[in-house]
């Protein structure tokens, strides 16, 4: 198993040197300079847009600048905003865990609602249940987000007024009212979560319920729950456990639509923001974060799936 | 027994969502002011538009004076209703000579960090924003010496060019926000109505009233929280769902306000305006006849009708009618939208159709795109085929790199007027896209820049528009009518609105007690 784990754990070197090329390379290829802005936007003269040029070190060789860039980011230092002027990091470290509890929430969401309506499915295929089951997850796989969003603010805070529409209250603030404000960014996000995890379940599930062995344990007279429960939720969950691996990128892609339509200033708004500005070293270093979450997330997933499943390991 | 029970909660869920009742009775307006309530407005902190850099000198983005406004203050303030300079931190100004302005500063002002705002202090905001690495540079490098005077609270302001004139409005802008010394962007130090508290940098952004700010008996809200939002229409929504107190309106997304019995709307012409910005010295828009033939075929109704319905004014040149001073009556029927005089005018000027043009509009609003559309459908009818090429950065694309032929925009006014002719019909000027102008333009600009009033500036006003509108070199649209969706227990006796990000003049609103 050790050696396993430093396999993956290597591999992950030459993975994360292409991220980081590919993401410092977005410098060349997303339109703009930021120095046209910093130097006063349309009121900015030639001159002073190439002093800010030189002030940025944007006239320096690409390889240079990356070279420089890739050392720091390795110790975990992005460098400065150039608009807030404030260190990435810092910025990163304030606005992941907003993220991370948004991300949290909704992955909790999907797993609480899709597992259910997944075993619903999975466990009577073609029956009346299953059937609506799948015209829910499908109806809910083509929902895009932000529209989503917007029927849950009309529904439920601007007609009914029965949660807020937008905002962030710190949990250590009150609990009540960070859990009422984030309920709709949940629901939002985890919506589609919640339908692939029912969907890959049901799958699973299905296939499981006609194997050999769950028609044993159902002749001996186990009862439904502990061959469900036991027996075929067991054999059905790897699939699924790659499926929650899978969601956990999106999720975390998801929170820039998320995080922008409710108002929360989290990581994914802030990739958004930077993007936005041309304030490539912020955009540079919150892409390359995401990317080494994913990364290190997926490798939990792989050592999860290789722990529940031996087979794993000896490939 | 599971399944049904499963199914038994699904629908109930979906019953009670449909039956539920409406939303809750807000307080209406008329009521105690309240002394101790907080302003929460919203505004896109995320955005392009709003940069974090608090600093006048370093504010890079049209939205950063939402919240400089208040706690820097401006010398002077223009009134939205009048377009006139009125008294703010200083008490008066006086045209000394087309190169010389002197500015004399209210009596005992403190700047929140308790520093005196003398002349002293006016010098050195002064000084250190005329000249690079300020973002003000280019508009206040004009100035070449500030001089304190020995009352200790006037300056005289000496220009390299004489245009004083342009001086008391252009100081009712960013170049009027006066800071402290100790003031960084992370922590702004003004003498303005508003002191700066604390900011979650892109969520929140916290000002409490100044005690010793010069009209603070006049302020009454407590504080303002400035909220992230997205979109105005989703700021909108939040007005109407009780989560924010007020947002800055914009045409389509007010709907949701315009029939709710809690919230109201306050509405101002702005001199902002949509238009086409043409690259005039790229064939064939550099025949004056093409250009003109635009301006007849463009349906300005039908892009106005789509983008602000029932909000706006028709644009027939650079001003509204609101502004007396600048606005040409005898040119408002110079380019009736006729398809025939388009054909007309096309076919004097020799250019051969089919032909075919770039639009270039910014792909951050899709309200460009849609502007776009029309026009791309609009021109097809005189065989000019368009194509439409979004930029994510138009300032690059087409102003710099001569991308495109037009781009479909937005022009935000300034205070003081005479910019719009400025930027966009002098030579030099990154929006004139062109570089392309007649030698009249820049001596009528002159003209104005050196009278003392507006009313005296009125001649250089109408020799500039008429030679733009009969040049055509732009195709104005529409001016959208500037909005703020607020609670009806948000209150005014003197609305001021802003509009481009700028809000509302919050040292005159209140709070009344009916807010919960």
């Amino acid at each position: 198993m050790l050696t396993f784990i430093l396999r993956r754990v290597l591999a992950l070197i030459p993975l994360l040197f292409i991220v980081s090329v590919i993401v410092y390379g977005l410098i060349l290829i997303v339109p703009g300079d930021p120095a046209i802005t910093l130097a006063g936007g349309e009121e900015a003269t030639n001159e002073r847009i190439e002093e800010v040029q030189k002030e940025l070190g944007l006239d320096r060789p690409f390889l240079v600048r990356y070279g420089e860039w890739v050392g720091n980011a390795a110790q975990l230092d992005f460098g400065r905003s150039l608009y807030s002027d404030l260190p990435i990091t810092e910025e990163i470290a304030e606005r992941f865990p907003k993220t991370l509890q948004i991300a949290g929430g909704a992955l909790a969401f999907g797993l609480l609602v899709g597992i259910p309506l997944g075993i619903i499915s999975g466990i009577r295929p073609r029956s009346v249940s299953d059937r609506a089951v799948v015209f829910i997850t499908s109806a809910a796989i083509a929902i895009p987000t932000f529209w989503l969003a917007l029927i849950l603010i009309l529904q439920l805070a601007v007609y009914r007024n029965i949660l807020p529409s937008r905002g962030f209250v710190p949990f250590s603030e009150s609990p009540a009212q960070w859990f009422e404000h984030m309920i709709l960014p949940w629901i939002t996000l985890g919506t589609l979560t919640a339908a692939t995890i029912a969907r890959q379940l049901r799958g699973a599930l299905s296939d499981t319920m006609g194997s050999d062995h769950i028609r044993t344990s159902r002749s001996v007279g186990l009862p439904p729950v502990k061959v469900v429960g036991k027996h075929a939720l067991k054999n059905s969950s790897a699939p699924v456990l790659t499926v929650v691996g899978l969601q956990i990128a999106y999720l975390l892609g998801g929170t820039v639509v998320v995080e922008q339509i409710f108002g929360i200033a989290g990581l994914g708004s802030y990739v958004l923001t930077a993007i936005n500005r041309k304030d490539f070293p912020a955009m540079q270093g919150a892409v390359m974060f995401i990317a080494l979450i994913t990364v290190v997330v997926n490798l939990i997933v792989d050592i999860s799936y290789a722990l529940l499943n031996p087979k794993v390991r000896v490939e | 027994m599971k399944r049904r029970f499963l199914v038994a909660a699904f629908g109930a869920a979906i019953v009670a969502v449909s039956v539920t009742g409406g939303g809750t009775a807000l307080a209406q307006s008329k009521g105690k002011i309240n002394p101790n309530a907080r302003l929460e407005f919203g505004m896109n902190m995320g955005g392009g538009g709003f940069s974090q850099r608090l600093q006048p000198d370093r504010m890079t983005a049209i939205c950063d004076s939402v919240v400089g406004s208040q706690v820097f203050g401006t010398l002077i303030r223009r009134d939205i209703k009048t377009n006139k300079p009125v008294p703010n931190l200083a008490e008066s100004w006086d045209i000394v000579d087309p190169s010389t302005f002197k500015i004399t500063l209210r009596k005992g002002l403190t700047f929140q960090d308790g520093t005196p705002l003398d002349a002293a202090a006016l010098k050195r905001d002064i000084d250190l924003k005329r000249v690079a690495p300020s973002t003000l540079a280019p508009t206040l490098g004009v100035i070449s010496e500030v001089v304190p005077e020995a009352d200790g609270r006037t300056v005289t302001i000496k220009l390299s060019q004489p245009v004083a004139g342009i001086m008391p409005l252009t100081f009712a802008g960013r170049e009027g926000m006066i800071a402290a010394a100790s003031s960084t962007d992370q922590k702004p130090v003004g003498a303005g109505p508003f002191k700066f508290d604390s900011q979650v940098v892109g969520q929140e952004i916290k000002v409490s009233k100044f005690p010793n700010y010069w009209d603070a008996k006049n302020v009454k809200l407590a504080g303002i929280d400035y909220k992230n939002l997205d979109t105005a229409q989703n700021g909108v929504l939040a007005v109407v769902a009780g989560d924010l107190d007020m947002v800055e309106g914009a045409g389509q997304a007010n709907a949701p306000a315009e029939n709710d019995p809690n919230t109201a709307i306050e509405r101002a012409t702005g001199a902002d305006y949509w238009k086409l910005n043409l690259n005039t010295s790229k064939p064939p828009l550099d025949n004056v006849e093409f250009r003109r033939a635009m301006n007849y075929a463009i349906d300005k109704k039908a892009i106005a009708e789509a983008l602000f319905p029932g909000n706006y004014e028709l644009a027939t040149q650079s001003y509204p009618k609101a502004f007396v001073d600048q606005h040409q009556k005898d040119l408002a029927g110079r380019y009736p939208y006729s398809v025939k005089k388009a054909k007309e005018a096309l076919a004097k000027s020799g250019v051969k159709t089919p032909v075919t043009l770039t639009v270039v509009p910014p792909a951050n609003n899709p309200n460009f795109s849609r502007f776009a559309e029309i026009v791309q459908a609009n021109l097809k009818e005189i065989g000019v085929d368009l194509t439409i090429a979004p930029s994510t950065n138009l300032l690059q694309t087409f102003f710099r790199d001569k991308q495109g032929d037009f781009v479909t925009t937005l022009w935000p006014a300034r205070p003081d007027p005479s910019v719009t002719i400025q930027r966009n019909f002098t030579p030099n000027q990154v929006t004139n896209a062109g570089n392309n102008y007649s030698p009249e333009i820049p001596t009528a600009l002159a003209e104005i820049q050196a009278a003392d009033t507006q009313a005296a500036a009125r001649a250089g006003y109408k020799k500039a528009i008429n030679i733009i509108v009969d040049q055509a070199y732009e195709v104005p649209i529409f001016f959208p009518v500037l909005s703020n969706v607020h609670q009806k227990y948000v209150v005014s006796d003197d609305w001021q609105v802003y509009g481009s990000c700028q809000g509302v003049d919050f040292s005159k609103v209140a709070i009344t007690t009916k807010k919960k």
